[in-house]
């Protein structure tokens, strides 16, 4: 029984892996991108 | 006794519509709190991105953060200037529908407790215009223009003008342009005028702290990644994160600490930087008070625009104004053909707004005594249903995460009262008392402290610091998670009339200028009322 779970759980991730790849790939492109910026975020501290 | 009233929605007058006051009634109506009404004085939302509009402005908290959580935007900028702001706060509140509970042109002036009623009385030119039974003040603290009181400013001949209140038709092209004050405004101010006019002269009554802003258009890829709102929403928490870990245990506003140590070197390493090569500028730009002692101006573009042929900046507050010009401390004058007063505002929590509690005493009146002070900087013991956004001792941070947290507490407060059928909620006593006295220890030792600077502003004599948050945001978000319920929220039910509410309407009797309604109000009780968006009268 668990190990069947384990197979349709296993399948299941990649089934959504393989769908969703290219748009989990642009939102990690695209945080790495946010997270590298050059900005002042640390010495300003208000308005 | 519970009564029937509490079932039916609340009335919720929320005072300004700039980015406070639209993200509480987007807040109000995601929690299905519909009968909401906006009261703005001005004709148009933005509140302080609607009123300045000076050349160069522009926010100096990175737009990632200047924005609210729900609503990411595909910003131009690093640090974006008034016009995509005001897009900004136009699009949050079509999106959420906002717009319609707005009074534009509706400035009030009083808002009057009846215990009777449980609700509020608001007042504009001298009548009751609504009533609401809970009351949001979102003015902001740094709304009056500070317009110096300088002998003969009335008898300059030329255009005299505060920046908020730019007059767009004044061609500065050829002309000498007087900026008094050096603050932020001014620092964004010089630099763009100078760029027309034939010449400027600034003058400073004391140099700021300046930091490095790295402001920049942003590339074709970010404008791309601002695209995935999951990325912009990872980038702003991480921000948030990366400056709290700075300001966490306050050690940034606190001398001697690494932080503080580390915030003056950047700012004296973009001064080495920028103004290397002009020694005279350096010994004039360069604080002689602690870093953090004022609130530090971010700009790129001022030491720059120092370098100018056509700028020229003089280490004297302006004392006097004559016909022709400027006199400055030292009885030298200084002619121009337009003076631009950059003197920044007075800080005044509830702008002009009169709000008078349960014992009918008028806010400023209470805060005289004691100083500006609220939980949380927005509940005040005996001002039952008023909360107050952007109150005492809040600034700090990122105002506009923080607007988002206070909104979010308001909500829930005025959530957890209608579930419980209370009439009113309003803090414990006690528990404002101790919060007020961590709140105070909190705040000894900081560079604050020893400054001549708009941080103790309406503490009645008393230098208490009313305006800074001593800590990181993100321990603000926290106790604002933590201090509510029945331990910090104190409900009240209608009983009948009360001894208070005697007292109130006796109190009322010695208010000034309020007339009576301008027409006959409905005398239904809140539990009668038809279920409505406003809470016009």
């Amino acid at each position: 029984m668990k190990g069947a779970f384990a197979i349709v759980l296993g399948v299941t991730a990649v089934v959504v892996t393989v769908a969703y790849y290219p748009r989990l790939s642009k939102i990690a492109r695209s945080t790495k991108t946010l997270m590298t910026m050059e900005v002042n975020s640390v010495l300003v501290f208000d308005e | 006794m519970v009564k029937k009233s509490a079932k039916v929605a609340p009335t919720i007058a929320i005072v300004g519509a700039g980015f406070g006051g639209v993200n509480q009634a987007v807040q109000l109506k995601r929690a299905g709190l519909y009968r909401v009404t906006i009261y703005e004085k001005s004709s148009g939302i933005g509140g302080t991105w609607w009123h300045n509009t000076y050349p160069g402005a522009e926010v100096d908290t990175p737009s990632i953060l200047y924005s609210f959580s729900y609503m990411p935007w595909n910003w131009s900028r690093t640090h974006v200037r008034q016009a995509e702001l005001q897009e900004y706060i136009e699009a949050v509140a079509e999106k959420y529908d906002v717009t319609r509970h707005i009074r534009f042109n509706t400035e009030i002036e009083d808002a009057v407790w009846n215990e009777s009623r449980q609700e509020y009385e608001l007042y504009a030119a001298g009548a009751i215009i609504g009533r609401a039974n809970f009351l949001i003040t979102a003015v902001g603290m740094l709304d009056e223009p500070n317009r110096p009181t300088w002998p003969g400013l009335d008898t300059f001949a030329g255009p005299v003008f505060h920046t908020s209140q730019w007059l767009h038709d004044v061609d500065f092209e050829g002309k000498v342009v007087a900026v008094a004050g050096s603050g932020s405004t001014a620092t964004q101010v010089v630099p763009e005028v100078a760029k027309v006019a034939k010449r400027v002269v600034m003058f400073q009554r004391e140099p700021g702290w300046i930091v490095p802003k790295n402001d920049r258009e942003f590339s074709d890829d970010e404008r791309e990644a601002l695209d995935s709102s999951i990325a912009q929403r990872i980038a702003r928490t991480t921000m948030i994160y990366n400056r709290d870990k700075v300001l966490v245990g306050g050690k940034m506003w606190t001398a001697g600490t690494p932080q503080n140590a580390a915030g003056e070197a950047a700012a004296r390493n973009h001064i080495n930087n920028q103004l290397g090569d002009r020694p005279d500028l350096v010994e004039l730009v360069t604080p002689t008070y602690s870093y953090m002692g004022k609130r530090p101006i971010i700009s790129d573009s001022f030491y720059p625009a120092l370098k100018r042929e056509n700028v020229s900046l003089i280490p004297k507050a302006v004392s006097a104004v004559t016909p022709n010009g400027v006199v400055t401390t030292d009885g030298q004058e200084y002619s121009c053909d337009v003076l631009v007063l950059s003197t920044g505002f007075t800080v005044r929590f509830l702008s002009n707004l009169k709000v008078h509690g349960r014992t009918g005493a008028e806010m400023q009146d209470y805060w005289r005594s004691t100083g500006a002070r609220a939980f949380l900087g927005m509940l005040v013991t005996d001002y039952p249903n008023l909360f107050i956004l952007y109150g005492p001792n809040t600034n700090g941070g990122s105002i506009v995460s923080n607007l988002e947290l206070q909104a979010k507490y308001i909500t829930s407060a005025i959530a957890y009262a209608r579930r419980a059928r209370a009439n009113t909620i309003e803090v414990k006593t006690a528990a404002f008392e101790k919060y007020d006295r961590r709140l105070m220890q909190a705040l000894e030792g900081t560079v604050w402290n020893y400054q001549n600077n708009y941080y103790k502003s309406g503490s009645g004599g008393s230098g208490r610091i009313t305006t800074q948050w001593p800590d990181a945001l993100m321990v603000y978000g926290a106790l604002t998670k933590v201090l509510r319920g029945p331990l910090v929220w104190k409900l009240g039910y209608r009983t009948g009339r009360s001894a208070s509410a005697q007292q109130n309407t006796e109190s009322r009797a010695t208010l000034p200028k309020l007339k009576a309604p301008a027409r006959v109000h409905r005398t239904v009780s809140v539990a009668s009322r038809p279920s409505e968006d406003t809470v016009d009268a």
